[in-house]
């Protein structure tokens, strides 16, 4: 422990929650569909991942992608009730669908009530437990391959369609895009990338609880990625740091510390309504001129 | 499980009560979802702050009248604030900025408030509302739950009469049936939607007035139990339809009192709300009262 | 030259004394550093109103001691934070109180939920960390570096059942929270009416945290009519309970927890709180100098009445500080041994007896009456069969 446990701990939040701000910018940023529910999702694969190895037995590297799965699953359910529904009614629909996940979560025994469930296992390789940093190691390298599909994503049809559905649901139906399906896709690979989340944070704080996956918590996901810049590659990433790093920074003025984020966030999107690396943003534009001029 | 009829009659007043509490806030929110397309989260920070500028002045001067006058000027100035600097602007951006916008300003709203008044829940007795029970038949009701009803009623009336019988009022029945067309011609939009939420957050002061005084207490994060329930009535009553979320707000009053009575507490409240608006919306996807369109 | 001798003389003895005050000035062992105690509590937030009453009562105790010389002639000094009683904001805490301010001890002046997750972190890392008051039974549960020096939900719970057998309540009403402290009790004062007072529990139904509406649950509880109702809740939970049973016209006594022992709820149940009688462990008309001097100091320091929450924290420092101070060093496994082997230790919430293996404080409990808007002493519980946490 010569690095402090505290920087590496800061870290490993990032990159699990970057995970998740991901999937949310596959289905928001991407295809355009409003996600208010995503914790409810990081809250499916965590609590999928807890009960798969604590009352099963099962590996933790098998239940890593089955989480993913479920939440995969459950965002393909959400994404069905949602197709009939206009923009403020879908947002409405995945707020209740979060309210109703966390009473569940709460209501349920085999969640564990309002305590949760304690005592989540280490993740194990050949016998060695995962701590610390080597548990940062195999964040880091889940969050690569979640910033691969991601990118692949971008670059592929996939992507083509999921912006054809973002710009113009009409026009996409009329090219010939089976937009039905695509928005089911967008959240449920989405919803995935929660789960994945969830299982590595279920891991890591060795804890699930019903509180973990609040509404206020899909708000905190939703604000880390249109501080980054709604459907760009890297926004989600660095404003998930951003909306980690700050308050601790902050800690100091821990009084006034919800108080400055939410004025924050507040004047961010009134002025900077796409984000700091959105398209057309300040900082974009800035960086573009300086990257213009290297290549001149 | 079945109820003698006083019980029935008792669980009955609580269930409207309990609306008439929601109707408050869900009334402001569909006025300005009507006009503006916005989810006005934030009118439940503004009823929070009416309760608090109501009980400063109620300590102050002991004046119940001047409490109310104050609250009133404060949430509509404030009302008015919001939407000039934070929605106006926004109306052509995607609509989860304006709605994330307005959850971090109810946020913000309940934490300035926790920073001055403190986190404590303060006790709000008022001495010209004695808490004293009636028992009509079997069934018990305060004085304080008398005034309630009766302040929110006179409300929702000249809320009637000022949307059917004034010019603006018929202005902005206009303009929230086509906002486009009426946003063409031009500055009167503006004044219209000015007046909506100037009405709307003086409703939210004095129902946060009303509230704190039924519960005997204001408290920071009083919004919460208003700010999603609201939400749902007005998604039930569809979107933007004044009758619908005095309906919708009934309708989940009693719904709520009679589950808890004869299922027990299954779920946490705001979960069944949910529940009942996503069970409605797969067969109505435009709400109880929304229009195809 | 005699002139010229003087002068000299005279900065030979200056350079001497100047020196001698340099040499006394430089060598002077270095100015006494404090213990750093480590505290977390809720400052923000829903659970504020708690953490900062926590805050005041453990910043209290530090000036106490430190008025009469500290802990082995060293300054107590009290580093911390907000925890938001957010469990992944206790736990970075919890690192930060270990590996950046190094301190000695922590103390939690939180909930459950922060603290449960804080107590793994310290344990872990073998430094001593004493619960105030939150009440789940995993947070000391095989933690040997964790103890708990307020109130476990079992024998609180069966001190319920025990007043209502006070009142000769055969048919009783529990109305409970749905968290693990209102079910925690509600089970136990069931169990102890059923099965040692051979009373009947006629009325079992469960509310979420937060509820502010009670006339669903009272309107059936008022059709059955039962001798006592027993309600575990928090302050304000419990306000609304006895104010909305008030009106619907409810007469029977209501019997309620720690939850209640705060001035808020006297504040926000105005008239309506006369004649509740609660658990907890408090006793604000105990003749011992310790409890009044508390009392009136944390009134004079925060122009407020003290509460179970703010006495408890002050407890915590004190059997801190008592335990540093028997162990004689700062080690800290020495300092939990001689937690494990405190006995008797006067506490503003009654006497320590011992912690019990797990480290839970075994101490007495004490009935409080509500009158004329003050709490006031109704009896005292003391039976080792209620009050002895089980293991």
């Amino acid at each position: 422990m010569q690095i402090g446990m505290y920087y590496i701990t800061l870290l490993i939040w990032i990159l699990i929650y970057a995970i998740a701000v991901m999937g949310l910018n596959i289905t928001m940023g991407y295809a355009g569909q409003v996600n208010l529910g995503q914790a409810a999702f990081i809250g499916i694969g965590a609590f999928t991942s807890a009960i798969l190895t604590m009352k099963f037995g099962i590996s933790f590297w098998i239940a890593l992608p089955l989480s993913g799965l479920i939440s995969f699953i459950a965002g393909m359910l959400l994404g069905a009730i949602s197709i009939r529904l206009k923009y403020d009614f879908l947002a409405m629909t995945t707020i209740g669908f979060n309210f109703i996940m966390v009473a569940i979560f709460l209501y349920y025994p085999i969640f564990g009530g309002s305590f949760g469930l304690l005592g989540v296992p280490r993740p194990r390789i050949f016998g060695y437990k995962l701590t610390g940093v080597t548990y940062l190691a195999l964040v880091f390298v889940i969050f690569l391959i979640c910033l691969l599909v991601n990118i692949w994503i971008e670059r592929s049809w996939l992507g083509l369609a999921f912006e054809a559905i973002r710009e113009d649901e009409d026009a996409a139906q009329t090219l010939g895009i089976d937009v039905k399906k695509f928005k089911v896709l967008a959240f449920a690979i989405g919803a995935g990338m929660a789960g994945i989340a969830g299982s590595l944070y279920a891991h890591f704080s060795m804890r699930v609880a019903y509180s973990d996956f609040t509404f206020a918590k899909s708000i905190e996901l939703l604000s880390m990625c249109i501080l980054g810049g709604l459907g760009t590659v890297y926004g989600p990433i660095i404003g998930t740091a951003l909306v980690i790093i700050l308050p601790e920074i902050f800690r100091p003025l821990r009084q006034y510390r919800l108080i400055m984020h939410t004025l924050i966030l507040i004047i961010l999107l009134r002025f900077q309504p796409q984000g700091l690396l959105g398209k057309g943003s300040y900082l974009e534009t800035k960086i573009k001129k300086w990257i213009g001029g290297f290549q001149k | 499980m079945s109820f003698s009829i006083d019980v029935f009659l008792q669980l009955l007043l609580n269930g409207i009560l309990m609306g008439v509490i929601y109707m408050i806030i869900a009334l402001g929110l569909t006025m300005v979802y009507g006009l503006l397309r916005i989810l006005h989260i934030a009118h439940a920070g503004v009823y929070t702050l009416g309760a608090y500028i109501a009980f400063s002045t109620y300590v102050v001067t002991h004046n119940i009248f001047l409490a109310i006058i104050a609250a009133s000027i404060v949430c509509a100035i404030l009302g008015v604030i919001i939407e000039r600097s934070l929605y106006l602007p926004l109306l052509d951006k995607p609509a989860y900025i304006p709605l994330i916008i307005s959850i971090a300003v109810y946020l913000l709203l309940a934490e300035v408030i926790a920073q001055i008044w403190g986190h404590y829940p303060i006790g709000f007795h008022v001495e010209e509302i004695p808490r004293e029970s009636y028992e009509i038949g079997k069934v018990m009701i305060g004085f304080h739950q008398i005034i309630f009803l009766a302040v929110i009623t006179g409300f929702i009336l000249a809320l009637w009469l000022i949307i059917n019988k004034t010019k603006i009022g018929l202005a902005s029945r206009a303009a929230s049936q086509d906002f486009e067309m009426a946003m063409a011609m031009g500055e009167n939009v503006i004044k219209v939607i000015d007046f909506n939420f100037i009405i709307g957050s003086i409703l939210a002061g004095i129902g946060g007035l009303l509230v704190g005084i039924y519960y005997a207490k204001v408290f920071p994060y009083m919004g919460d139990i208003v700010a999603y329930k609201a939400l749902v009535v007005i998604v039930i009553g569809g979107l933007g339809s004044i009758a619908g979320a005095i309906i919708g707000a009934l309708i989940l009053g009693i719904a709520e009192t009679f589950l808890i009575a004869t299922l027990g507490y299954l779920l946490p409240r705001e979960a069944f709300a949910f529940i009942i608006m996503i069970i409605l919306l797969l067969f109505r996807p435009q709400g109880l009262f929304g229009k195809v369109e | 030259m005699d002139k010229k001798l003087a002068v000299a003389a005279i900065i030979v003895i200056i350079i001497i004394i100047g020196g001698a005050i340099a040499w006394w000035y430089l060598t002077k062992p270095p100015a006494v550093q404090p213990i750093k105690i480590g505290f977390h509590a809720p400052l923000t937030g829903f659970a504020a109103a708690d953490g900062l009453s926590a805050l005041h009562g453990a910043q209290l105790a530090v000036q106490h001691i430190n008025a009469k010389g500290g802990v082995l002639g060293r300054p107590l000094k009290l580093i911390y934070y907000d925890d938001a009683c957010d469990p992944d904001e206790a736990i970075a805490i919890a690192h930060k109180l270990i590996e950046e301010d190094r301190v000695v001890a922590a103390i939690s002046g939180s909930y459950s939920h922060p603290t449960l997750a804080a107590s793994a972190i310290f344990n872990e890392s073998g430094i001593p960390y004493i619960s105030a008051y939150a009440v789940h039974p995993e947070i000391t549960r095989d933690k040997p570096y964790v103890f708990r020096v307020g109130l476990t939900g079992v024998p609180e719970g069966k001190a319920m059942g025990y007043v209502a057998g006070l009142l000769n309540a055969t048919r009783v009403a529990i109305l409970y929270m749905d968290i693990p402290f209102g079910t925690t009790l509600a089970e136990n004062a069931k169990a102890y009416i059923e099965d040692v007072l051979g009373g009947e529990v006629i009325y079992y139904e469960k509310y979420e945290l937060g509820e502010t509406d009670f006339s669903t649950w009272l309107t059936e509880i008022k059709a059955l009519n039962p001798d006592a109702i027993l309600a575990p809740a928090y302050y304000s939970e419990a306000a609304h309970i006895v104010s909305q049973a008030k009106e619907l016209g409810i007469t029977a006594p209501i019997i309620g927890c720690e939850g209640y022992d705060s001035p808020k709820f006297l504040e926000l149940a105005g008239d309506a709180a006369e004649g509740t009688i609660i658990v907890t462990d408090l006793d604000r008309d105990s003749p011992r100098e310790l409890v009044q001097t508390f009392l009136s100091d944390y009134k004079n320091m925060t122009g407020i009445e003290a509460d179970m929450v703010g006495a408890s924290a002050y407890d915590a420092v004190l059997v801190l500080a008592k335990a540093i101070e028997a162990a004689g060093s700062l080690d800290p496994d020495d300092i939990v041994n001689a937690l494990k082997n405190l006995e008797n230790v006067e506490m503003v919430t009654g006497t320590l007896y011992y912690f019990t293996e797990q480290g839970n404080a075994c101490k007495p409990m004490v009935a409080q009456i509500v009158r004329e808007g003050e709490f006031h002493h109704y009896a005292d519980i003391t039976d080792p069969d209620i009050i002895t946490p089980p293991e």
